[in-house]
């Protein structure tokens, strides 16, 4: 993440007044960057892409899962505005993904963790050209995802009930060593 | 269901009669022998990718959600045999599916969404090939499907990690908001 | 001289893993005790009570289960499991993960290579 950062994010959490106004005028400041950024690209975005990054309101959606096969990259979520869809995201892998599981420094354990933020990039150039999306989540995890096209489907969920929540099962104890 | 019911099943669970165990057994193995016989008759007149969703092992797998849009169905799941794959089933339905939220006695139901036991059909009408699955899940919803095709995606864990379980809470939690 | 009752086969516990891939075959490793049993399944791996009494092999996979957490009723394999799957059991909210298989009469291991 270049704008949404986990560094910016954290400094949120400090609840001091001058610590939260500086964090405050920080990530204004990132947003209205990345949003000149995205004007810069956008001419350039396929439509698929362009729905992606404006066709959905992923801040704080539950991720059910991720997954790959090959090239192929998936994650399940459910949106958390109403009627909290499934989407699932289907993209078509442009190189390898990176995926950084360092958890939060509070160490607070987070269950089933949200989406918090993302950002699209294009990289690239003529026939090498593709995009990054970049997306943060609540437990720290922050994954970058080389794309050449993506496809996200949408439905309305029969299971889980809306308002349900799942949290994690206790932890399994370590077995003793033989 | 016609083959795995649920006094077959509960028959099976009891713990405190041998007998009725014993015989409940001795039905499940007959039953499951006639039910795979008809699946291997109706094989070749199967496409190869629905004889390939045949043959999942999805037992005890762990179901992250359903949903629907429009004329599909969509099913997120984690297998539970190795290799754990995540799978997304999404079923071209012909007919609303009929679920039946009580085909199992709450001593028989679990707190976990999995999917238990299903059965598989191929309806033959008018030369159109279609078909039907009812499936048992632990928490004990039977779901009953009529569909004109399913395509399944198989994709290798990255989230959750594996032996993480998601229950359901008993309360709402809240997502936490920029 | 006269040969007394048989005492009934004892069923014996041992460390498990499924077999990936299409078979559902649990593999038997190497035998354990039961505290030893209830450890394993409490870090979420697989064990597997083997032996010729049904009965007495189930018996025993419930009192593993049971000792773990609340246990499900035995749950028998299914096409969807794969030809080669025995019946378990496992805890009813799925945690930890993993299960207690135990063989049936038609339904046995195959030694861990």
């Amino acid at each position: 993440m270049k704008y949404f950062t986990r560094e910016r994010y954290l400094a949120f959490q400090n609840f001091d007044d001058a610590a939260m106004d500086a964090a405050d005028d920080e990530w204004e400041n990132a947003t209205d960057r990345y949003e000149a950024y995205l004007q810069t690209i956008r001419p350039d975005m396929p439509e698929s892409v362009r729905q992606l990054e404006d066709g959905f309101y992923f801040h704080d959606a539950r991720v059910l899962s991720m997954g790959r096969r090959d090239e192929t990259f998936v994650i399940s979520l459910q949106l958390d505005v109403p009627p909290n869809e499934l989407l699932t995201i289907t993209y078509a892998l442009a190189g390898s993904p990176e995926v950084n599981k360092e958890p939060f420094a509070d160490g607070k354990d987070t269950p089933s963790p949200w989406w918090l933020y993302e950002e699209i990039e294009q990289v690239g150039a003529g026939d090498r050209k593709h995009f990054v999306h970049s997306i943060l989540f609540s437990n720290g995890w922050e994954i970058s995802l080389p794309f050449s096209d993506v496809q996200v489907s949408r439905a309305e969920p029969v299971y889980p009930l809306p308002g349900t929540v799942f949290v994690p099962a206790s932890t399994p104890a370590v077995a003793p060593s033989a | 269901m016609k083959y795995f019911t649920r006094d077959l099943i509960e028959h099976y669970g009891c713990l405190d009669d041998e007998a009725v165990f014993r015989s409940a057994e001795a039905e499940w193995e007959a039953r499951l022998a006639r039910y795979e016989a008809g699946l291997k008759s109706i094989e070749p007149e199967l496409p190869e990718h629905i004889r390939v969703f045949t043959r999942l092992l999805l037992h005890d797998a762990i179901v992250w959600s359903i949903a629907r849009q429009g004329d599909k169905l969509i099913m997120v799941l984690r297998k539970d045999v190795p290799p754990k794959d995540v799978v997304i089933l999404t079923y071209t339905l012909i007919e609303e599916p009929v679920i039946d939220r009580d085909a199992l006695s709450p001593d028989y139901r679990g707190e976990v969404m999995d999917y238990k036991y299903d059965e598989f059909e191929l309806i033959r009408d008018c030369g159109q090939r279609t078909y039907a699955q009812s499936i048992l899940f632990g928490n004990g919803w039977e779901m009953s499907l009529r569909f004109s095709d399913v395509q399944v995606s198989l994709a290798q864990l990255v989230y959750p990690l594996p032996g993480t379980v998601f229950v359901p809470a008993s309360a709402p939690a809240v997502a936490p908001s920029a | 001289m006269p040969s007394g009752p048989s005492t009934p086969p004892v069923p014996t516990i041992h460390e498990a893993e499924r077999e990936s891939g299409p078979s559902g075959a649990v593999l038997r490793g190497p035998l354990i005790e039961m505290a030893a049993a209830v450890a394993r399944r409490k870090a979420g791996q697989d064990v597997v009570v083997c032996g010729s009494d049904v009965d007495a092999n189930r018996r025993l996979a419930y009192q593993i289960e049971a000792t773990v957490g609340p246990a499900t009723r035995p749950q028998f394999p299914h096409t969807s499991a794969g030809p080669m799957s025995l019946p378990h059991l496992h805890q009813r909210n799925r945690s930890p993960d993993g299960h207690t298989f135990y063989e049936a009469d038609k339904r046995k291991t195959k030694k861990k290579p």
